[in-house]
């Protein structure tokens, strides 16, 4: 990022940089930056939110400000922005160029100027003199004064179940909200690859789906009453992801349907403050707006939130807490104790979380210790499926030149496989110096070359004379400075690209025009 | 990188600055800074801060008087004010004890003559405590644990034996085998002192310094004026600690400048920026550090003095037999 700070901020362009489209990877940030004309509205609204009521002292506005502090900005953003945050100014005072620019050793590289306009944490202005004053924007400012000087983590007090209505049902353990977001995401999976016997999603996610192209109607049944959805290419994709960002597709495609600003800031306050929750801790419905109680079915169908009709508190799920990652709350706040560091680098128990712990061995066989049939479809996309063995706790299965290029014809690639396949690595081999033996890795990076060691492009030959050899290098070096030039024989022939094959021709005529009218010949050239 | 902070709070000199507390005709505190009121609500920002720019970080706080050390908070925890007060009570009544029952109310009335008030005796047993506390956990959690530390260890001491840079610097962070796991645990240490110097642990304390420098710890420092006089001696112990293990030392301006949102300011101007980022964000101070030692014989604060060639001990006067090896001079 260049040190020189962009003009004042009337000078400003209205809209996002080109680079940030509705197609790009949709994290957190890049959504936040997609807002366009909407952002700096949105974005006030959404730092200046309320509380609902009394029994909510903090409001969510600063939780959705730390939240953004915390996630999307990198650490010296983070400290130059909180150096701001104890320093007051009138409306035409701040820190001056010299001062600010005296903050920084060396060049401002870490420091992004339009990232922190667009989410509208700065506000940069001219003096009076030539330079400029920069200061943060009054709804990011004191809704992070708010957040710092609060006891309060929780977006939703605890209140105790004496004040509550009796619930209908015992709250649920953490083992079963984990088992509970597991098998939403197992199902949704399952429907994805095919499974038989799979459960049909509910329409939100059936919705979300097809609407993503994740699942594409089978060409076969296409129109008839039988009609099929099969999985895509994209679907194949999002299979190997991490749950997170899988999750994160689906809320940002329905952030994608919503048109009215309410419910985008409504969706996002509540999306943030959730990450701020605790897990396994229980809140009360009560005290939700009258907006967030609509989105609870559709949060619930994402597995993002507990909760059973008539009872008086919600769980939010660990994929809800971890949905945008780095709060405050305790639960993923601190380094781990000494004895949750053991447990993490103990042999996994497979009776309480079908996790999936993966060892490759030199010899191409894969060891999976699991017993989901989620897992053993996730593996058989890229290994072979007629030669594998299910035990009670493991597959055995291999990664075979077929299997691993029939996975590259369904759009698959191989650093995609070698991502899940290290992700899911056993604990005992995590720390290994290669979690994947290299001449597997190198191998597979062979076999995905394999497919792209022939390229097809469409040409266009152009043949000379023999007596042109002038003209031919001359057509030869025009196409070789517009990066056309493929390949030029000995016997007179040159083949260029198709699109450039049109001027090329005309550059051709044009030439041996000039060249017989140097020679004194008669104009006899052949067109093609 | 991980971020863990101990903040070492120095509770041992309360009584004699809250005896000279002012106050303005408009009835604001014109410093020093209380406990309760001032250094209290500006940590609690702080800290807030700090777990807001360290997304996976820990801290701790210890306090100390002149007879106890304590933890009173932790990530997770909060800060538990009826610890704090309790210790403050503890030590106000032993104050009492010293000099008579002398009031302890803000009143105006004169400070007793008894100097012993002042000093802040239980700085060394809380950088002490700090240390080893740090030590342990950073043997339980990284990756290889105390086998690893070691080795790192040998492998930065032979590095810096054969004159390369500091090695010390490198233990966490700059090994490739650290880079690789990326779960490097960068420790700090916060030293709040709220009184002067006690020269009898000037030993103690330089015994932590390195062996915070050892464990690739960082010590920073902030001095709190005791009264309102701001020709108060700066503390030299402190600047050569945070020297030796290369961390920031300051004091505020003036006694002002320790009341009413200032300290807030200058915790989160200062000491919010790890140590890892103090080469891209200037830490906008600039103290000198006061070389003076101690003399093992008076205690006395020295800048020139004799020492015995044999176990380095520093004397103001000469003499013929080392006091502390007993070798001839």
């Amino acid at each position: 990022m260049a040190s020189s700070p962009p003009p004042p901020a009337t000078d400003l362009p209205p809209t996002l940089p080109a680079s940030f489209s509705a197609s790009s990877s949709p994290s957190f940030l890049h959504y936040l930056r997609n807002l366009g004309s909407k952002a700096p509205k949105t974005m006030a609204a959404l730092y200046s939110s309320p509380s609902p009521s009394t029994l909510s002292p903090q409001p969510p506005g600063s939780f959705f400000a730390l939240t953004v502090l915390t996630n999307l900005l990198n650490e010296i953003e983070r400290c130059v922005v909180l150096r701001m945050v104890a320093l007051e100014w009138t409306e035409d005072s701040g820190i001056t160029e010299r001062d600010f620019n005296s903050w920084f050793i060396g060049s401002k590289k870490d420091w992004d100027w339009e990232k922190l306009n667009d989410l509208c944490i700065i506000s940069l202005n001219p003096s009076r003199s030539s330079s400029w004053f920069v200061k943060l924007r009054s709804p990011f400012h004191s809704s992070l004064r708010s957040a710092l000087t609060s006891t309060q983590k929780h977006p939703w007090s605890l209140l105790p179940s004496a004040q509550l209505k009796p619930s209908p049902t015992p709250p649920p353990t953490l083992n079963e909200l984990n088992a509970y977001t597991q098998n939403i995401w197992n199902g949704i999976l399952h429907y994805l690859v095919g499974t038989k016997n799979t459960q049909e999603p509910n329409p939100t996610v059936l919705r979300f789906l097809r609407e993503t192209g994740l699942m594409d109607v089978d060409a076969k049944t296409a129109g008839t009453k039988r009609e099929k959805w099969e999985i895509t290419k994209k679907g194949y994709d999002f299979m190997l992801k991490d749950v997170s960002e899988q999750v994160w597709s689906f809320v940002f495609s329905y952030l994608q349907t919503l048109q009215s600003t309410s419910s985008i800031i409504s969706t996002l306050l509540l999306l943030t403050s959730l990450s701020h929750c605790t897990l396994s801790e229980g809140y009360p419905v009560s005290l939700l707006t009258k907006s967030h109680k609509t989105l609870m079915p559709k949060f619930k169908d994402f597995g993002l939130i507990y909760y059973t009709s008539g009872s008086p508190k919600f769980y939010p799920t660990s994929i809800a807490i971890s949905l945008i990652p780095g709060s405050l709350s305790s639960s993923c706040g601190h380094l781990p104790s000494p004895t949750s560091v053991h447990s993490l680098l103990s042999l996994p128990d497979q009776t309480k979380n079908p996790t999936l712990n993966i060892i490759v061995q030199t010899n191409f066989t894969v060891v999976a210790y699991t017993s989901s049939p989620l897992h053993l479809s996730m593996l058989l996309l890229f290994c072979d499926k007629d030669d594998y063995m299910v035990l009670p706790n493991v597959l055995v299965m291999k990664l075979t030149r077929d299997s691993v290029k029939e996975s590259f014809k369904r759009g698959i690639k191989c650093s995609q496989i070698l991502k899940f396949l290290k992700k899911h690595s056993h604990p005992l081999i995590v720390d290994a110096d290669y979690r994947i033996p290299e001449n597997v890795q190198s191998q597979l990076h062979l076999w995905e070359k394999e497919e792209v060691r022939i390229k097809c492009s469409l040409a266009f030959k152009i043949y000379f004379e023999e007596e042109e050899k002038e003209v031919e290098r001359d057509v030869a070096g025009w196409a070789e400075e517009r990066g056309g030039l493929i390949f030029r024989g000995k016997g007179g022939v040159v083949v260029v690209k198709y699109e450039i094959a049109e001027g090329a021709v005309r550059f051709k005529k044009r030439r041996v025009r000039e060249w017989r009218e140097e020679e004194g010949g008669e104009d006899d050239m052949i067109v093609y | 990188m991980s971020q863990t902070i101990t903040i070492v709070l120095d509770l041992a000199a309360e009584a004699h600055r809250a005896r000279l507390s002012t106050v303005d005709s408009k009835g604001r505190f014109k410093g020093p800074a209380l406990i309760h009121l001032h250094v209290i609500p500006s940590l609690k920002v702080f800290l807030n801060a700090f777990e807001a720019a360290n997304p996976s970080s820990y801290w701790s706080l210890i306090c100390c008087t002149n007879t106890k050390v304590e933890t009173v908070g932790r990530t997770g925890e909060g800060i538990d004010l009826d610890a704090i007060m309790r210790m403050l009570d503890d030590r106000v009544k032993k104050a009492e004890v010293e000099e008579d029952a002398a009031p302890t109310t803000l009143a105006s009335s004169e400070p007793k003559a008894n100097p012993n008030i002042s000093i802040s005796k239980g700085i060394s047993a809380g950088v002490t405590t700090a240390v080893c506390r740090i030590n342990s956990y950073l043997n339980k959690n990284l990756p290889g644990g105390l086998a690893n530390r070691k080795r790192k260890h040998e492998t930065a001491l032979s590095a810096s034996a054969s004159g390369a840079d500091d090695g010390f610097t490198n233990l966490h962070k700059n090994s490739d085998e650290a880079k690789s796991q990326n779960n490097v645990i960068e420790s700090r240490i916060l030293v709040i002192q709220t009184g002067e110097d006690w020269m009898p642990h000037y030993n103690n304390l330089m015994n932590c310094a390195f062996a915070a420098k050892s464990a690739g710890v960082c010590v920073d420092a902030l001095q709190l004026f005791c009264s309102s006089d701001k020709n108060e001696e700066r503390s030299s112990m402190l600047s050569q600690l945070t020297h030796i293990t290369g961390g920031l030392f300051m004091r505020p301006p003036t006694p002002a400048g320790q009341v009413h949102g200032a300290l807030t300011q200058i915790l989160l101007t200062v000491y919010l920026v790890n140590k890892s980022s103090r080469n891209v964000l200037s830490p906008v101070v600039v103290e000198t550090v006061e070389f003076k030692g101690r003399c093992y014989e008076t205690g006395n604060k020295i800048d020139i003095g004799f020492v015995c060639n044999l176990c380095l001990s520093v004397f103001e006067r000469k003499l013929d037999t080392c006091l502390t090896c007993g070798s001839k001079v």
